[in-house]
Parts: C-alpha cells; sequence; structure tokens
C-alpha cells in the first residue's frame, strides 16, 4: 500500500506529456520515462501524471512494464497527478489496484502473465474477447482475432527472455467499431533476438521491419519459424486496422497494408505490439483456398 | 506398415495449442512413429486455437530429421480439420521445407551494414 506522506517524501518524476496515445509521440514519452526512472536504485520514486489529460487504456501495459523494470532495481513505485478521466481507465482496466466498476464492460483487463503461461494467456483472451457485451464479430473475424494475438504472445515467449512479466489489456470503442489490445515484454527487443542470432540490422527500426517479413525469423535449429507475424500482418491488411510495434528504440507501423517507421529518443524496455482491429470487418477469411489433405506433406 | 492415429488435443490436453512445449510433446510421439516405421494420422479433432509456433514445433521440425520423401511415405492426409487447420498446417509444411534447405544459409540480412489524486497502488 501506499501512503501519501511516502509520496510526498518520494523522487518526483513527471510524465512529459500531456497525452499519452498509440504513436510516435505517447511513446516518446514512455521511453523517456523509463530513462529517467533507470537512474533510480532502491528509491522511492513517484510518477507524476499531473501533465497527462488522456491516455489510452491499453498504454497501461507498455506503462506496466516500465514500472516492473523500475521495480527490479530495487525502488518502490508511486503515482501522483492523475486528472480524473485518466484517473478513471486506469481503475477500470485494472492498472489501478483501487479499481473502478467499467460499467459498459469495455475494458479487457490489465493481467501479467509469464512466458510459459501461453494457455493461461489464450484463455484470458477467449474470456474478454468472447463477453456477450462485445460487438458482433463474425466467427471468422474472432478466429483471425485470437489468431493474431495468440501468434503475438508466442513471439514473446520464444524471443523477449523478458525478466519481468509480460502484460496484456486491451479496450472496445463500440462507436468507432475499434478493438485495440496491447501486449507488453520487458525483454531483449527484437533488435536484441537478432544480436543474439548473429544477425546483423541497420537500425532498431530495421530490426522490426526485417522480423516482420515472411520467413524471417533469428530461431536457429532444428525448429522453423518466421510465420506469425506474416500472419497477423495479412489480416490487418485485409481489416484496415493497425499494428504498432516499439522495440527498443525502433517504431514500426502498419496501416492497412502501409508500413512507417521511426527512432524513439529514448529506448523502450522490451517490446510493446499495439493491435488496432476493426470489428465491423465483414472479409471472409480462410475460407477461399483450403489445402487438399492429400497435398499437405 | 501399421496405422497410428494421433489425437494432437488429447495429446496436449485440450484444444488449445499454443504453445512451442505442448508442439514438443506432439512431436516426440510423432517423431517416434515414423522412426518406427509407423504410418501416422494426424486427428485436429477438437482444437480450437493453434499458433504456428505450436505446429513448427509439432511437425515443423520433422523436415529436419525426414527427407521430404520419407515423410510423405509416414504421414497420412491429416483427418478431422477444419479448413483453417489445413491452411496453417500448409503454411508450416512450406516453410520448414525452406527453412531445412537453407538451414545454411548466410546470417546477415543487411551486409552492408553493422550494426490531484496522488498515491495510488499499481
Amino acid at each position: 500500500m501506499v501512503s501519501s506522506a511516502s509520496v510526498s517524501q518520494a523522487n518526483n518524476v513527471p510524465i512529459g506529456a500531456y497525452q499519452l496515445r498509440t504513436d510516435q509521440r505517447g511513446f516518446d514519452a514512455l521511453a523517456d520515462l523509463h530513462n529517467r526512472l533507470s537512474h533510480f536504485r532502491d528509491a522511492v520514486v513517484a510518477i507524476d501524471f499531473t501533465n497527462v489529460f488522456w491516455i489510452d487504456g491499453h498504454l497501461a501495459g507498455p506503462l506496466l512494464t516500465i514500472v516492473s523494470h523500475a521495480r527490479m532495481q530495487g525502488n518502490t513505485i508511486k503515482l501522483r497527478g492523475f486528472k480524473e478521466d485518466v484517473l478513471l481507465i486506469l481503475k477500470k482496466n485494472g492498472f489501478l489496484t483501487d479499481s473502478a466498476v467499467d460499467s459498459y464492460h469495455t475494458t479487457i483487463p490489465v493481467k501479467f502473465f509469464s512466458l510459459s503461461q501461453e494457455v493461461e494467456f489464450a484463455a484470458y483472451t477467449r474470456l474478454h474477447l468472447g463477453r456477450k457485451e462485445m460487438p458482433k464479430m463474425s466467427k471468422a473475424l474472432t478466429g483471425k482475432i485470437f489468431e493474431g494475438i495468440d501468434e503475438l504472445f508466442a513471439n514473446c515467449s520464444l524471443h523477449s527472455h523478458s525478466p519481468v512479466k509480460v502484460v496484456a489489456t486491451g479496450q472496445f470503442f463500440p462507436r468507432s467499431a475499434r478493438l485495440s489490445f496491447a501486449i507488453s515484454d520487458g525483454g531483449r527487443g527484437i533488435d536484441g533476438s537478432l544480436s543474439s542470432a548473429g544477425i546483423t540490422y541497420k537500425s532498431p527500426e530495421q530490426a522490426i521491419d526485417w522480423a516482420m517479413q515472411s520467413n524471417n525469423t533469428s530461431r536457429r535449429g532444428d525448429i522453423p519459424g518466421g510465420l506469425g507475424l506474416k500472419l497477423l500482418r495479412d489480416f490487418i491488411h485485409f481489416n484496415k486496422g493497425n499494428l504498432l510495434v516499439v522495440s527498443n528504440k525502433g517504431l514500426w507501423r502498419q496501416s492497412g497494408k502501409e508500413v512507417t517507421t521511426a527512432r524513439l529518443r529514448n529506448p523502450f524496455p522490451g517490446t510493446a505490439v499495439v493491435l488496432e482491429i476493426m470489428t465491423n470487418d465483414d472479409h471472409v477469411y480462410d475460407l477461399k483456398s483450403s489445402p487438399d489433405p492429400r497435398d499437405i506433406w | 506398415m501399421r496405422t497410428v492415429r494421433i489425437p494432437i488435443a488429447a495429446i496436449v490436453g485440450g484444444g488449445i495449442c499454443v504453445s512451442a512445449s505442448d508442439g514438443q510433446r506432439v512431436y516426440q510421439i510423432v517423431q517416434q512413429a515414423v522412426a518406427d516405421g509407423d504410418r501416422v494420422v494426424l486427428s485436429f479433432s477438437g482444437i480450437t486455437r493453434m499458433t504456428t509456433a505450436f505446429l513448427n514445433a509439432a511437425v515443423g521440425q520433422l523436415y529436419g530429421e525426414f527427407s521430404e520423401e520419407e515423410i510423405r511415405q509416414r504421414l497420412a492426409p491429416p483427418v478431422d480439420f477444419e479448413a483453417w487447420h489445413l491452411s496453417r498446417l500448409k503454411l508450416v509444411v512450406d516453410r520448414a521445407k525452406e527453412f531445412f534447405k537453407n538451414s545454411d544459409r548466410v546470417t546477415s540480412v543487411f551486409e552492408d551494414h553493422a550494426g490531484g489524486n496522488d498515491a495510488d497502488d499499481i
């Protein structure tokens, strides 16, 4: 528990942005926060939200990854200065332990997973994406969403080597028929995976771009890989959604079929992925070219 | 040649086939059957979720141990499948063939570069 007295004695670290949105400015602010927190050891530190009047609820995931890293350094992390709206969304999705009722059931609650909890993660997504309050989505679309999210978690499990738990959370936007879902690990990052495999790259954003191409994988040895993110990209293309990947200093974004990249001022600790899916998508998936079972092997 | 039916969901303990470690359990059974000279029939009955990470481990790595010809002889057409099961399986199989053909490929992908409401708990 946290007391006001302890907060008043804490080292104050303000978030340097008015808005934390799912874009470069938002992740620059988060990476700056990580950079400032990384200077503290065994200290009491208060993250100051005084400047922040908006946060995309699913960014609670990447924010918790940053907090987890700060805690790993022996720090005690406090939070202060919330605007009412920011406080409410972070209570609704369970980022704050002092939770608020999510009357419209539009949040997918914050949850931590160890790297080996793939099955538990699948159960969590089934539970929360299958709620009756959720937008009506075709069975095929729901299947593609599960597929994409499962592949993301599988990538965390296989590649991140994260010393802290993976965080997942999400948010439905019924009016705009969107679902946002974030998965954040605190691992070595995509460029870290490539370096470990002896694969060289030009920049952190190009490391992400390479990993997002079909058949590219940092896996070596007996088990092939490099398919999961292709499936996800194909889906985002047809769905006209967005896929944002931040890994260390690299930022990579696919909107529909268009890809853009950018460089953050400071590294994010690990990899954060945000999926934005259009839930009113009636594209027909997976049905057009089912292979002949006699021609598989 | 014996025909051995392998119910994937039963081995994994349910229809959620998402982890590489569960895929590895399936692989060990399939690999043993193939090595014993049996003919393997994979059943996809009951599988509701399935990742490429699972399939890469379960069947993709067979192509690193056996030739395509051996695998075609030893693995029968899958059964109890839905269309999406086969689509994903085919994707993984084609990828595995390519992966093991090029397993000694160079590791550099860019040859020319190296390189007010305070105090809440969370």
